[in-house]
């Protein structure tokens, strides 16, 4: 996947910090978070 | 010379009004962008905004996004202070009996959970932060305890 750059907001400082996804994470990590929780994801608005 | 505070320093009503502002404010700011945003497209930068307001958003809206916010520190060059934060809000979720997971799914999500703190422990390391694995291990032992008694 493309780097991808986000913004997380650090509430000590109250500045945005600019974070890089560029890191290699375990597919089937992220697969088996998605899978575990979709039970807890909220629908609509 | 200042004198030392005889008696503890308390918080004056102005002070209290500013904080309470300060979350009110925070509040604000998280439900106008989630007003703006529905869950079908819910994405990474949904999610690292999330982030950055755990502290006003509900136990529902961080559950529901925490697989993303799980992706966006899994997937980060650097260790940011929200990672922190959330691997708090896990612990203490569990330690003080904020969270009633579905029984039927509880064992998986531990499992998942478990399988998370693993990885961002190994990550903190390779990155250099040597306080966060301490907190990223006692909550991976609370989760695993409830993995053990849904099993």
């Amino acid at each position: 996947m493309a780097a991808k750059v986000v913004e997380i907001r650090n509430i000590v400082e109250g500045k945005l910090e600019r974070v890089e996804l560029s890191r290699e994470a375990a597919a089937h990590l992220i697969s088996a978070m998605n899978a575990a929780f979709a039970p807890m994801k909220l629908t609509g608005q | 010379m200042m004198e030392p505070p005889d008696g503890p320093q308390l918080l004056t009503l102005e002070a209290c009004r500013d904080y309470a502002d300060d979350f009110a404010y925070d509040d604000q700011q998280c439900r106008l962008r989630l007003s703006q945003r529905s869950w079908e497209e819910f994405d990474l930068s949904d999610a690292a905004f999330l982030l950055g307001y755990l502290h006003v958003v509900s136990l529902e809206v961080r559950y529901s996004a925490f697989p993303y916010m799980v992706e966006v520190m899994l997937r980060s060059k650097d260790w940011v202070m929200a990672f922190d934060d959330l691997v708090s809000r896990l612990r203490d979720d569990l330690r003080d009996s904020r969270i009633d997971l579905p029984l039927a799914h509880r064992f998986g999500m531990a499992q998942a959970v478990v399988a998370f703190l693993e990885a961002a422990s190994q990550q903190a390391e390779s990155l250099g932060i040597y306080e966060s694995p301490t907190v990223i291990a006692r909550t991976a032992k609370l989760w695993k305890g409830l993995a053990t008694v849904s099993r």
